[in-house]
């Protein structure tokens, strides 16, 4: 039960209160999944919107999107649509609706992880995460999820997208265009010449937190990129991808999606 | 805490816990509408700052020193805001229920756009579920809505 509700005014108080309260505390983007499901133990909400943590810019090697923009904010940010394919804006347009589009954050779906569209996109287009636990740092997203890094207190400050990206593309299933993911792939494939220089094929909605498949990635690296090299990496990436079933969707399910899925998407990623 | 319903200044006491549905129901205005209080229908929406988000998984709190636009502060007494009235004469009202939160994501949508197509407006409603209509009546209702509009500013 949520009994207590506080603005906090910059990232070190947000981090103080956090380490204080340790797990009777939330921080808090948006707030369409917290308010509604607050985790049990959880009584206090930290409100993170007067942090100074929004806002999206870009430099020459990187768009920087601040913690609690929106995904609105991030579909009404041009450059977001001419990067890796435009991937990230045709993401964001399947994402539930522009009713939930208006409040969401970006360091929300970040924090939390799982039931997100954006997460799996966000790894196979090589983003970092910001974050401060005590000092500012920053890591590749696949690092922090990897290393459980995100378990530990701390507040996402924001997320850093390459823009020296090559292609991408994501694919999702839902039994309605409106609903959660029963599976969800993102594909970000760089090229030199007309062969694969770098490869990362993402699975999300398994329904575990979305990772990438290295050896159906791997597959593809130092190969042309035609259909025969796609429609292996789609197999391995059936064969190795760790899924389970809950009232979504079975395991077996899910398998099958991955196949399809990441073939189809890397089909769209072909030059 | 303070903030601004319609043009309306209040100042509030709110649970932690509450929701900017409950809030806004307690203090009169019975049109932001309770359909699922799990974010799922779009009746509950209303204006925060200009954006349109479902009120159930809205903090309370979060609305702190905001300025809020519900359905109630579309028209005037008396005199239907141009949304309202096309929705009247598309007949693109049937139980009604879900017709608050239309005429929200409309009215957001309108602000944004003032020619919209018909993709544009399908996925302006993407959030409003409707069990009458069908969603053809009340997306030709917000295509007259335009198209009135546009006349009355000499757009």
């Amino acid at each position: 039960m949520i009994t207590e509700y506080v603005h906090s005014d910059s990232v070190e108080e947000a981090y103080g209160l956090l380490t204080s309260l340790g797990s009777r505390a939330r921080l808090m983007g948006g707030g369409t999944d917290l308010s509604l499901h607050p985790p049990t133990e959880v009584d206090t909400l930290i409100d993170l919107s007067r942090a100074s943590l929004g806002g999206i810019s870009r430099d020459d090697g990187a768009i920087t999107i601040g913690a609690t923009a929106t995904l609105t904010e991030m579909l009404e940010y041009e450059p977001l649509g001419s990067v890796w394919s435009g991937v990230v804006h045709a993401m964001l347009r399947r994402v539930a609706s522009p009713l939930h589009r208006n409040a969401a954050s970006i360091g929300g779906h970040l924090a939390r992880g799982r039931l997100s569209d954006v997460v799996p996109v966000m790894l196979a287009i090589d983003a970092s995460v910001r974050f401060y636990d005590g000092a500012p740092r920053q890591m590749p997203l696949g690092e922090f999820y990897a290393t459980r890094r995100n378990r530990r207190p701390l507040v996402v400050t924001g997320v850093e997208i390459p823009v020296d990206g090559g292609r991408a593309a994501f694919r999702k299933f839902a039994r309605t265009t409106y609903d959660l993911a029963i599976l969800n792939v993102a594909c970000g494939v760089r090229f030199e010449d007309a062969v694969v220089s770098s490869a990362r094929i993402v699975v999300g909605e398994r329904p575990s937190l979305a990772v990438e498949l290295g050896d159906a990635s791997e597959v593809l690296v130092g190969q042309p990129f035609d259909e025969a090299s796609i429609v292996r990496a789609a197999r391995v990436a059936r064969d190795t991808v760790d899924v389970r079933s809950d009232p979504r969707g079975s395991a077996e399910y899910r398998r099958h999606l991955t196949e399809v899925l990441v073939r189809r998407c890397l089909l769209e990623v072909t030059p | 805490m303070n903030l601004t319903v319609n043009g309306a200044a209040f100042d509030v006491e709110v649970k932690a816990s509450e929701s900017l549905l409950d809030l806004l129901r307690r203090l009169g205005f019975k049109g932001v509408k309770n359909g699922c209080d799990n974010g799922d229908c779009g009746a509950c929406a209303v204006l925060i700052d200009g954006r349109a988000v479902t009120s159930c998984d809205y903090p309370a709190p979060a609305a702190a020193d905001t300025s809020i636009l519900t359905v109630e502060g579309l028209g005037t007494e008396g005199e239907l805001h141009p949304i309202q009235a096309a929705f009247l004469d598309a007949g693109g009202v049937q139980c009604g229920f879900c017709t608050p939160g239309m005429l929200i994501s409309a009215y957001e949508l309108l602000n944004r756009v003032s020619e919209p197509s018909e993709d544009e407006i399908r996925e302006a409603l993407r959030g409003n579920l409707c069990r009458c209509t069908g969603y053809v009546k009340p997306v030709e209702a917000i295509s007259i809505a335009a198209a009135r509009m546009r006349e009355a500013t000499g757009g």
